[in-house]
């Protein structure tokens, strides 16, 4: 009985949790965070970008540093052009060690990552952004009226596994059509990928 | 004949001898099972060996299976490592786990395109699990991790009241 009772609960817990995050077209709220190089990195409409490539990962996700090589080629191709790359982490250290601030940093440098690789460790902007996993992407444009609009939803591409069988890159697709002032086609994509391991 | 049981024995023997008990299917089979009408529970869990939550409950749902192995239950844990990894990784994981549930291998290659088809409210974030009692009409998602006792809690509830 006492189960019964929970059940709806729990639901009604989930819904609420999955409406307060931003969905396509919502205005994304300025935020900072903290940087491997430990400054506050700032994501505003008041900065001279385009747009934003977010991007939340970590690094014990197979699937995240599966990707790495290519968030260096994105931010190399899109920064020039006005879209850098923004890394977010957001797993709790805690389940994985690998995931804290002192390893993000080890691994930037490693990498040689050319954006910034943030820390949110309250996870409050994985739960603002409804990042569930790792890595995932979210492309906010920096529109005409002054705010920052979330355009795109998911995935970087279509083949995790292999780079060069990829025929879809969704995320340079969607920052393409934001260049050339067009509406992005595909707004919304799905992979799998590690979930972001939530504090208890 | 002894020689058509030397060869069904010795193929067996393949099989089991070196735990490649998991069945490679495509999407199609996931979707029968999900629109059932069947009377059984069908629990499908998809996973990986690189997904350590996943790693970590699939004993749990070994536990249960036995638990309630008189009851109309039916778990299969639906593996989503890379086609490549198969032999590396997947067949030495199963000779090691032994389990007793059903394994199946999903061969897909566009996750944009079978996630959402498997369930719409799926991110696609593993582990991932499906509860189906089709002629309940029951479809029950959960994203994320399960200890044994929220798992017994799904199993136990829709068991008992549906």
């Amino acid at each position: 009985m006492k189960k019964l009772f929970l059940l709806p609960l729990i639901l009604l817990s989930l819904s609420i949790f999955a409406q307060d995050s931003y969905k396509i077209g919502d205005q994304v709220m300025p935020f900072k965070l903290k940087n491997v190089d430990n400054s506050q990195f700032l994501v505003s409409p008041a900065n001279p970008w385009k747009g934003y490539i977010i991007v939340f990962t970590c690094n014990h996700c197979p699937f995240s540093v599966l990707y790495e090589d290519r968030l260096i080629q994105l931010d190399k191709k899109f920064r020039p052009l006005g879209f850098p790359v923004v890394a977010i982490n957001s797993n709790d250290a805690a389940v994985y060690a690998e995931d804290s601030f002192e390893n993000m940093v080890i691994r930037s440098k490693e990498k040689g990552f050319t954006f910034p690789y943030l820390h949110d460790e309250t996870q409050e902007f994985a739960k603002k952004f409804g990042a569930t996993r790792t890595p995932h992407v979210f492309v906010v444009h920096n529109a005409p009226n002054g705010k920052l609009l979330l355009e795109y939803i998911g995935a970087i591409d279509d083949n995790a596994k292999e780079p060069e069988n990829v025929s879809e890159k969704y995320v340079e697709l969607a920052v393409n059509a934001l260049l050339e002032g067009k509406e992005v086609e595909v707004k919304n994509t799905k992979a799998i990928g590690c979930s972001i391991k939530w504090k208890e | 004949m002894t020689k058509l049981f030397f060869t069904l024995m010795l193929g067996f023997f393949l099989i089991n001898g070196f735990g490649q008990s998991f069945r490679t299917v495509k999407l199609n089979e996931i979707k029968d099972l999900i629109e059932s009408k069947n009377d059984s529970l069908y629990i499908i869990n998809f996973w990986a060996t690189w997904c350590l939550p996943c790693v970590k409950e699939i004993p749990y749902f070994e536990e249960l299976g036995k638990k309630y192995k008189n009851q109309k239950l039916n778990i299969i844990l639906v593996n989503l490592d890379f086609k490549k990894d198969i032999d590396s990784k997947l067949v030495p994981f199963l000779e090691i786990q032994k389990l007793k549930s059903t394994i199946w291998f999903l061969d897909e290659s566009n996750p944009n395109s079978f996630i959402p088809k498997i369930e719409e409210n799926w991110s696609g974030a593993i582990p991932f699990t499906l509860f189906i009692k089709g002629s309940s009409g029951i479809k029950r998602w959960h994203e994320g991790s399960f200890n044994l006792n929220s798992l017994d809690d799904q199993i136990s509830n829709i068991l008992l009241n549906h």
